[in-house]
């Protein structure tokens, strides 16, 4: 990982450009270096003023106005809509949201089709992808355009589309300010890392990634288990084209990408797999999802396997209400829209639900060795919270 | 052909906008003026590089600079990139339009259609 100042992101020509990276020019760089240094910019530098304006006149007023406290993280989101600086600051965001999308979009729409040619060369050569071309697209993806992403993870703009996940691999370098490493696998790095200090003697036999885009977490934790036969499904057709060309580009050959949900898990075996994981998904599926998911996951988990949920913290009652309001920002402004409702929900309570002893259960603090000092850039930062769960014998 | 997308580069993501600021006019100036320091950065490190690389040849001379003219190709190249430029500012308002064009056409019953009986009168 590139080192810098944690007040200056690396440039963006450090990203891995391997096979399946879409062609790009000097400028399209510039520009996404002008992206992540105002990202830097709007939360190291402002962000800090959103809780100044709540402390000094936001809260009083509010106090004032409610003769209370404020109860909840949706009261503050209210008088907090209506204060001109954290209004000014959450346009400026929103706006680099939608310039980050139109970059890469700029840059991989009018290369679409050769993309699609390169990666089907790929795919042929490596056998490595299963399409589903009846799999119904869940409606919590297709309602919404996730992250101001147009077209989402599943629109197909030319055949053999990939274009979805090229745009996806550009720019998260952008967006997270280099923090999630060179091929943005940092998620997927730090539980390799957390597996051989907690549990250094697991040897995973087979592997299911559920929700995988472009295959960035799962590539790590293939490396780390060669001998293992590793599965990464998703629903969207563009973005594991591309995982699966890009996996054989980077030469991670022991990954099969398949078309599937994971609320219907039913072409696996029960009790199948040694480990079942999934990394910032959960909050983009919708309450009755989430259920289903973990019943899934149980059923096709052995004796003994581990369950592992990557997600920005819960919001819990020890959690200050200014916190989850600022944590909350991506849910009401960046088309995130289950985001709050997933931090509300037990993840653990659920995985009880489907079948795990309250003692099978335990939550991780997991990051990669990236994580800089200096304010969180909340939802955005290399370190997570993973859910997890040994199945009892 | 992929040069069909082009126009599905400023396409907007599906979901609810929020309105952050008191009006419309203020969101488009807002995201304009983002824009166009995203190009001015660009500018700027383009430039960069240019005279890192010509002072790194020993080369330049402001002479050359002055008495530049772009051959054809390299005049519809730039051409090219101001027409770039310009959608990429101007990202807010073609969103906009793209949006009143989704939008529905209103019911005939509700429209004021002025008759010839009316007008006469």
């Amino acid at each position: 990982m590139t080192k810098t100042s944690s007040s200056l992101p690396p440039a963006w020509h450090h990203v891995e450009q391997h096979d399946m990276f879409p062609e790009h020019d000097h400028d399209d760089v510039a520009r996404f270096n002008f992206i992540a240094s105002m990202n830097k910019y709007l939360s190291q530098t402002l962000g800090a003023g959103n809780e100044l304006s709540y402390e000094k006149r936001v809260l009083p007023a509010l106090q004032k106005e409610l003769r209370r406290e404020p109860r909840s993280r949706h009261e503050i989101r209210e008088a907090m809509n209506r204060d001109p600086y954290h209004r000014i600051w959450s346009a400026a965001k929103r706006n680099t949201m939608e310039q980050r999308q139109q970059i890469s979009r700029s840059i991989v729409l009018p290369q679409a089709d050769a993309l699609a040619e390169k990666a089907a060369d790929l795919i042929e050569a490596a056998g490595n992808l299963e399409l589903d071309p009846a799999l119904e697209i869940p409606p919590y993806i297709k309602s919404v355009d996730h992250h101001c992403m147009p077209g989402s993870y599943h629109t197909e703009l030319v055949d053999d589309d990939v274009s979805a996940g090229a745009n996806y691999d550009m720019g998260m370098f952008a967006t997270t300010g280099g923090a999630m490493g060179k091929l943005t696998d940092m998620a997927g790095c730090a539980v390799v890392d957390w597996l051989r200090d907690e549990y250094p003697n697991f040897k995973p036999k087979r592997i299911l990634d559920i929700g995988c885009t472009i295959g960035h977490t799962v590539l790590p934790i293939a490396a780390a288990f060669p001998e293992a036969e590793v599965i990464a499904i998703d629903v969207a057709a563009p973005v594991l084209r591309y995982a699966a060309a890009r996996a054989a580009a980077l030469g991670i050959n022991n990954v099969r990408f398949v078309q599937a949900s994971g609320e219907d898990l039913s072409r696996f075996d029960d009790e199948s797999f040694d480990m079942v994981y999934t990394s910032m998904f959960l909050h983009e599926t919708s309450n009755s999802a989430i259920s289903i998911i973990m019943n899934q996951i149980y059923r096709v988990l052995a004796p003994s396997g581990l369950s592992l949920h990557l997600e920005q913290p819960s919001y819990t009652d020890e959690m200050p209400l200014y916190e989850q309001f600022i944590r909350d920002w991506d849910a009401h402004n960046n088309n995130e829209p289950f985001w709050s409702r997933l931090h509300d929900t037990s993840i653990h309570g659920e995985m009880q639900a489907s079948g795990f002893a309250a003692s099978d259960l335990f939550v991780a603090k997991v990051a990669s060795a990236s994580v800089t000092e200096g304010p969180e850039d909340h939802g955005r930062g290399a370190a997570w919270h993973a859910y997890g769960a040994i199945k009892g014998e | 052909m992929s040069e069909e997308l082009n126009h599905l580069v400023n396409k907007n993501a599906q979901g609810r906008r929020p309105q952050f600021l008191n009006t419309k006019t203020e969101e488009h100036l807002l995201s304009m003026t983002m824009a166009l320091m995203q190009e001015l950065a660009v500018t700027r490190e383009r430039l960069d590089t240019l005279e890192r690389v010509l002072e790194a040849k020993g080369n330049l001379t402001t002479e050359e600079l002055k008495s530049y003219r772009p051959d054809e190709t390299a005049e519809s190249e730039r051409q090219e990139a101001q027409r770039r430029l310009i959608a990429t500012v101007m990202r807010s308002i073609e969103q906009e339009k793209h949006a009143l064009e989704d939008l529905a056409a209103p019911e005939v019953s509700q429209l004021h259609v002025v008759s010839d009986d009316e007008k006469v009168a």
